[in-house]
Formats: C-alpha cells, sequence, structure tokens
C-alpha cells in the first residue's frame, strides 16, 4: 500500500482519482490548493504526488519549490497533472525534480493510473 | 492475423466510439452519458410472457420472417397507428434495427450505388453501405439538424438508389416536421428513391407529433423495433414493413442470415404490442426538459433535441471532440466524440437516457469542462 497525495482544485478529477486508488488499495488524501496541499505533504509524507499546476491560493510549481526547499519534501516522487502541455509549463518546474509530467487530454485515466502504479511500485 | 481479415473491412470505422470507452475503462462508477438505451427495465407483463413462452416450449425457430401473430399485430400497429399501410405479408422481423439496416441495404443497393444519408447520422448508416461498396452520400444538415428537400436535392445522382430518413435522430433528437417529410417524400418519387424509414424513437416525440412518411410514399421501408419504446434492448426484436417484393428479398436474405429471430423475444414483443403504455415518452419529455435548462446556460443555440434522448452539442470555437471527450473522462462523466456520428468534428452526443440521480451531476460537470475550455479559449 502507498501513500498518495492529489493536490487538485477540480474536485470532480481529484474524487474520481481518489476512488480509483483506494480501490486498489492505497491510502488517498486530496487537497485542493497548494497552500493546503503543502500542509498535507508535510503531515502525510506521502510517496507521490499527483499536483496541479494552475490552482487558487498557491500555484503548484510554488508548492513544489516550497517542499524541494523542506527535509521531508526532498525526494518525494512528483507527478504533475495539468491541462497545460509541458512545454509550457514554467521553466522553474525543471529544476525541481518532477517525475512525470501528464497533460489530462492526451492520457487516459487509466494510463494516468498505471503510471501511477509503476511509481509507487 | 490480420491478413485473414477481410478487405471489405479495411474502411469500416468504430475506432472513435471505442476510444471514448477506452478513456472511461477503469473509471469508478462513471457518470454514463453516453448510452442509447432507457433507464428502464422491461414492463413486467412483457417479461412475464417470455417466461410463459419458455413454459410453454415455444423455444424453438419460428418462421424465417417471424411469427404470424406478431407480423399481424405489428401491421394492425402501423396501420391504425402510423397510417402506414400494411399486411401481414409487409412484414418481416429481425434481431433488430442494425440487423434491418444490413438486410435492407442488402436487398437494395449494388456495389457503387449510392444511399443518401443525414449527417450527422447513426453509424451503421454509413458503414454498412460502405462495407457493402455502395456510396455513402452525406446531406450535412447542421447546424438545424432538420433535413429538407433543398439539402437532399444537389446530391441525387443517376446511382442514388434510396435515402435514409430517421426521425426522431440519433444523434441530434430532431424531428422532422410532417410537412418536410410530405417534400421529402415528393421528392423520392419524382427520382424514384426507396425512403428507409428509420422510426426505432418514434415514441420519444416531445413538442410535435410523430409522423411516418411510409403513411405517403409507399416505396418506404419502415424499420421499427421494440427496444427502445418498450425498454426491451437484450430481446433482440426489430421489424420493416415495406412493398412486399422487397419485404420478400429481405426474406430470402434472413433465410441465410438470420434463419429466424428469438422465439421468446417475439413472444414478448406480442405481449408488448397487446398492452400498450405509452408514458414512457411523457417520462423522457421531463428528461430533456430538465437536461435542456442546465445545458442551456453554456450551450444557447441548443439546435435538435425534439425528439429521441439525445443532444448533439457543439463545442466552443473549432475544439476537438476527442481531446474533449478525453479531458471529460477525468473528471468520470462519459461521452461520445461527435465525428463518430459525423463529418464533423467539434461535436459531442450526450444521452439523457440514463440514470437520473446523476444525470444533473453529469451534465454541470459537462457544462463546467466547457466554460474552462472557453476561459482558455482551447483545451490546450
Amino acid at each position: 500500500m502507498a501513500k498518495i497525495a492529489i493536490v487538485e482544485d477540480d474536485l470532480a478529477i481529484a474524487q474520481m482519482y481518489r476512488l480509483k486508488f483506494e480501490a486498489e488499495g492505497h491510502k488517498v488524501e486530496i487537497a485542493e490548493n497548494g497552500k493546503l496541499g503543502l500542509e498535507l505533504c508535510k503531515q502525510m509524507k506521502p510517496d507521490v504526488v499527483l499536483l496541479d499546476l494552475m490552482m487558487p491560493e498557491m500555484n503548484g510549481d510554488e508548492m513544489l519549490e516550497h517542499m524541494r526547499s523542506s527535509d521531508w519534501g526532498k525526494h518525494t516522487k512528483v507527478i504533475i497533472l495539468t491541462n497545460v502541455g509541458e512545454q509550457e509549463a514554467p521553466e522553474s518546474l525543471k529544476k525541481l525534480g518532477v517525475t512525470a509530467f501528464i497533460v489530462k487530454a492526451e492520457m487516459t485515466p487509466k494510463q494516468v493510473s498505471e503510471l501511477v502504479k509503476q511509481q509507487v511500485g | 492475423m490480420t491478413r485473414f481479415i477481410a478487405k471489405r473491412l479495411a474502411d469500416f470505422d468504430s475506432s472513435k466510439i471505442r476510444a471514448a470507452f477506452e478513456f472511461a475503462e477503469n473509471i469508478p462508477n462513471p457518470i454514463d452519458l453516453s448510452i442509447g438505451f432507457p433507464e428502464d427495465n422491461t414492463p413486467d407483463h412483457i417479461k412475464l410472457a417470455g417466461i410463459e413462452a419458455i413454459r410453454n416450449n415455444h423455444t424453438r425457430y419460428t418462421s424465417t420472417n417471424g411469427m404470424a401473430a406478431l407480423r399481424k399485430a405489428i401491421a394492425k400497429k402501423l396501420e391504425s397507428e402510423n397510417k402506414v399501410p400494411s399486411g401481414p405479408d409487409h412484414v418481416t422481423i429481425m434481431p433488430g434495427i442494425t440487423t434491418g439496416i444490413l438486410l435492407s441495404y442488402l436487398a437494395i443497393l449494388d456495389p457503387g450505388d449510392e444511399v443518401l444519408i443525414p449527417d450527422p447520422y447513426f453509424p451503421p448508416y454509413k458503414e454498412l453501405a460502405v462495407m457493402l461498396g455502395a456510396k455513402a452520400v452525406l446531406v450535412d444538415t447542421a447546424p438545424s439538424f432538420q433535413l429538407t428537400p433543398d439539402l437532399i436535392r444537389p446530391h441525387i445522382t443517376s446511382r442514388t438508389k434510396a435515402i435514409v430518413v430517421n426521425t426522431p435522430n440519433n444523434p441530434s433528437g430532431a424531428v422532422y416536421p410532417e410537412h418536410e417529410l410530405r417534400k421529402i417524400a415528393e421528392l423520392a418519387k419524382e427520382h424514384d428513391l426507396i425512403v428507409i424509414s428509420d422510426e426505432v424513437y418514434e415514441y420519444f416525440c416531445y413538442d410535435d407529433r410523430h409522423f411516418s412518411i411510409g403513411s405517403v410514399y409507399p416505396n418506404t421501408l419502415t424499420l421499427n423495433g421494440f427496444s427502445k419504446s418498450f425498454a426491451m434492448t437484450g430481446w433482440r426484436i426489430g421489424y420493416i414493413s415495406g412493398p412486399p417484393a422487397i419485404v420478400e428479398a429481405i426474406n430470402e436474405l434472413l433465410q441465410y442470415t438470420v434463419f429466424s429471430s428469438s422465439s421468446v423475444g417475439q413472444h414478448a414483443a406480442l405481449a408488448a404490442l397487446r398492452h400498450r403504455s405509452l408514458d414512457i415518452g411523457t417520462r423522457y419529455r421531463t428528461k430533456r426538459d430538465q437536461s435542456r435548462s442546465i445545458l442551456e446556460k453554456t450551450f444557447p443555440n441548443i439546435q435538435g433535441g425534439q425528439g429521441a434522448f439525445f443532444f448533439f452539442l457543439k463545442l466552443p470555437g473549432q475544439s476537438p471532440d476527442m481531446k474533449f471527450v478525453n479531458q471529460l473522462s477525468h473528471r468520470g462523466v462519459i461521452v461520445l466524440p461527435g465525428s463518430a456520428f459525423s463529418n464533423h468534428q467539434n461535436y459531442i452526443r450526450i444521452s439523457y437516457a440514463g440514470e437520473s440521480a446523476r444525470l444533473e451531476k453529469g451534465l454541470e460537470l459537462l457544462c463546467e469542462s466547457v466554460n474552462i475550455m472557453q476561459r482558455h479559449s482551447s483545451i490546450d
């Protein structure tokens, strides 16, 4: 069983993935913006974070920057889940160690789920 | 192994609908706005007739063209309700309308013959024509989705053999008014065409009365079935009524393909006709109205939707349908890409036939996704 944090302001998407991953036996928590995501990850110490980029309060890239500067979040696997193409993603992301970059319109939910499964072993 | 697959399947395209379901594969408990059949269970008296048929050992082949009693009941229904001249010898039974389309095409189309099909269309109309070496000529009815003689006329050639009329329409929900159908009948007469009239959604007609073109044009093959109106999709009973010479040709084809439709299904269908409850249309009108009021806020110019249980919705700008369908599947909502039903690439088909409880939620998520897309002007 792995611990997965979903940081996503679209709760419909977040709930859909939560159901999917929980059905596979993983522990899943959701946060709906970067600020809450940071709090969640600090407490939960997830094995992998599914991170949306464009969110209210604090964007995904900003959250990741804070995470990487902490002791607990230096090496956590992060999968970016977004509608923005990789080319248009903030430059800063590339230096922050992203495991995978998923453009939602280009991958099916099944492919996303398989990718996460590979990461959590 | 592909070398074993016949060449006639080379242009056969079912990939778009399959892809939409693959997007949705593994989604836990999705909101399904793709289904093309009523959520209702088959009414009890119909189920009991099926059970009785089994108990009484009506479990053998029937005549190839179906049980005489059922053909008689169908002919009577067509004459009294649809004003379509019919009789037991005008009617033949088969396992659903899609088989009816194939057999009608086999009976009347030679390779190279042309069949006019209103676009958007129910996919078998195009694909089966192509598979038989005939030419499927699409008549674009967007944006109104109304089929008119003016749209049809420029497509008629010396090879045109038939025209498909599907009202209420799948996938647009459009209902063709009587005066247009009368004019289409005149045009068909002028050019000596067969009309293939698919009326499977006849009881799902919410604003106007359904009109059968076969009532004014004898060279019409009227296709109908029990799947939608009686919630009997799994019983597999449909029928064709038309000129006896063509029906006889179809019977010959049936002999070497289907041989006999389900005897149990036919007994159940007979019970459906004998004790009809036509309130299904009223219930679906309410669902149509509820769906429309949600959709209208995001799609202010909805066209069609006067019947069946579909809306064919145009996405903003030139947004590609497949991308949107996939994106929406990430939110747990399944819809079908318009390009599976049309040459247009920027429509989606939604169905409000499914589970009422989550329909509103599904439509709201759909609208929200379109609104987000509009805000970003493109889903890229």
